[in-house]
């Protein structure tokens, strides 16, 4: 019984480690911390909530992780949110000088300008995503938006090269081109 | 009436119609307050008279148009809101005009950017008033405003690794002696023509050499000089993960008969530890017979002009880039997550006899951190040179506040 007990919490401290994103088919996605995703399926058993991956494993969710999840919703366009390229940009990224952090409802960017270092923080919209060319056009911090036209923030061009490497060309107009790598 | 709602909703689609394929049009801009004292004799720190302070303000619109059409436009002002009165006796920028008459105190504001750049296959052409980022052209940017160029650019990147460009300077606004920007007089024009006749350039910046960063660059200063920058960065990460090094070459042929060419030699060495500490260690030397500094034409080659060379120091410009002058640089940077940003610096300065055999050393350490959009610098500059007060060292304190929106 006690072994039975042990194995239990063990288990439950692991299978509630995984992230989770409710799509708005109705779908549910883990989010793996190597950065790719999966689908899988989820059904109630009881006052469980079990997620069935499909290698034929399963394993038990906390349910409130599925809703909480729901808050990519507002972090960007919704257009996009299901988008891989968008949600390969979740987490934190190094260059020369530059830092990003995308989180699902907030985005950092930090960049050495001089003496200083210039910080654009608040929620993040996806503008524009090329999957041909794996380009992402995001839009952090914005104040407000008239049509087509946003006040404050800073717009982004960032071109996903693989899950570790996302390379920024907002300044490529200037010769400037900035290699980011995820920061584990 | 129904005429005139029908005309109307042409109107409105018309201009659907005509802003249909612009994208990412942004306001932003920020708002500044620099701030700076020192202890030079016979005064302390926070004193008025060896205080100086500033407000700047930019405003920029930037919008991708059609037809891979980009652009921008960037009002910038300058204003002491009166901290004259009390507070300082100097500006950090636009203190004299270009006819050399002061005007810091003066609100002062002009358009700082305006340019439209069209892409063409892997061909960019950016035409107007710009900021510039080349070896011995370019916009300081550490002080509250930073100067620009009306000026030419073209890049492209039909070579594999590699960016090939071409530059047309005609005018500038930069200042020396460390103002960076002409004052405005009067609504005077700020922009002058490019020390004398304007200026070309050309560079290829290429990575097809493995795990380097090299860069060739030639300059024409009509009628003024010839000058090259050579530089090569190496990311030996693969070897050793986190080293990096650098050599730079410089060289300034000025026109003039009987002018000795001026050169510099840098070399850099960095390492990144695993917590993130970063380290830099560099050196550079300048040929004794020299005549102009290696720095930034942009702003007057004089003292106080910002030098590209990995030696330069934090706050003292104007020294390692003197013709006989061995300088040595060590750094430390290191983000402490939740705390700020830090970064120690000492630069030690060397000048031999062509260069008044003025020695500079200055250590200079900053504190940075982010207040949701406000970012803050502290800065502590110890500073000891043959040529700054009576010989005897003394201290500094800044502080850098911007607020982007």
């Amino acid at each position: 019984m006690k072994k039975a007990l042990f194995t239990a919490i063990v288990a439950g401290i692991f299978l509630y480690a995984g992230e989770y994103i409710t799509l708005d088919n109705g779908k549910v996605i883990l989010l793996k911390p190597d950065g790719t995703w999966q689908e899988v399926k989820v059904v109630k058993k009881g006052a469980d909530t079990i997620a069935i991956k499909p290698d034929g494993t399963w394993e038990r969710v906390e349910a409130k992780k599925i809703e909480a999840a729901n808050k990519l919703e507002t972090a960007v366009d919704k257009k996009y949110k299901d988008d891989p390229l968008v949600k390969t940009l979740i987490g934190r990224w190094r260059g020369d000088g530059i830092y990003y952090q995308f989180d699902y409802d907030n985005a950092i960017l930090r960049k050495k300008e001089g003496h200083t270092t210039r910080t654009i923080t608040g929620k993040w919209i996806v503008e524009k995503v090329d999957e041909k060319s794996r380009r992402v056009v995001v839009n952090i911090g914005e104040g407000a938006r008239l049509g087509f036209v946003t006040f404050g923030g800073d717009i982004r061009k960032l071109r996903i090269v693989d899950e570790n490497t996302i390379v920024d060309e907002t300044e490529k107009i200037d010769g400037k081109v900035y290699t980011l790598h995820r920061v584990r | 009436m129904k005429l005139a709602k029908l005309s109307l909703a042409a109107i409105v689609a018309l201009g659907v119609s005509a802003f249909a394929d612009v994208e990412n049009v942004k306001f932003s801009g920020n708002a500044k307050l620099y701030y700076g004292t020192n202890d030079m004799d016979p005064n302390d720190l926070f004193d008025q008279k060896n205080s100086y302070g500033q407000a700047a303000a930019n405003i920029a619109m930037s919008a991708d148009l059609a037809d891979g059409v980009a652009g921008k436009i960037r009002v910038t002002g300058l204003s002491t809101l009166g901290l004259e009165n009390n507070l300082v006796s100097n500006v950090w920028a636009g203190a004299f005009s270009k006819d050399g008459n002061f005007v810091g105190t003066s609100s002062q504001w002009w358009v700082s950017e305006a340019w439209l750049a069209k892409t063409f296959g892997n061909t960019t052409i950016k035409v107007g008033r710009q900021e510039l980022d080349t070896p011995l052209a370019f916009s300081e940017k550490w002080n509250i405003v930073e100067n620009t160029f009306d000026a030419a650019v073209v890049l492209n990147s039909d070579l594999p690794e590699t960016t090939l460009v071409g530059a047309w300077v005609g005018r500038g606004n930069g200042a020396p002696d460390g103002y960076v920007v002409n004052g405005i007089e009067n609504g005077s024009d700020p922009f002058q023509t490019y020390v004398k006749e304007g200026a070309y350039a050309v560079a290829a910046i290429t990575k097809l050499i493995p795990y380097t960063t090299a860069q060739v660059w030639y300059y024409n200063v009509v009628q003024v000089a010839q000058a090259w920058w050579l530089q090569g960065d190496v990311n030996l990460e693969e070897f050793v993960p986190g080293l990096t090094g650098g050599i730079q070459y410089a060289n300034i042929d000025p026109d003039a008969s009987g002018v000795d060419t001026s050169s510099a030699v840098a070399l850099k060495l960095g390492y990144t530890v695993e917590n993130g500490l970063k380290l830099a260690a560099a050196y550079s030397t300048t040929d004794e017979d020299g005549v102009v500094p290696i720095a930034n034409t942009a702003t007057g080659l004089s003292a106080g002009s910002q030098s590209k060379l990995y030696t330069e120091a934090w706050w003292n410009y104007g020294y390692v880039g003197r013709p006989d002058t061995d300088t040595f640089m060590i750094s430390a940077e290191y983000n402490m997550e939740d705390v700020a940003d830090f970064y120690a610096q000492y630069t030690n300065a060397d000048g031999g006899k062509n260069a008044g055999n003025i020695d500079m050393s200055e250590f200079a350490l900053t504190a940075s951190k982010s207040f949701g959009s406000l970012d803050a610098t502290l800065a502590f500059i110890y500073t000891d040179a043959d040529d700054q007060n009576d010989a005897d060292s003394y201290n500094t304190v800044q502080v850098y506040l911007t607020y982007n929106f």
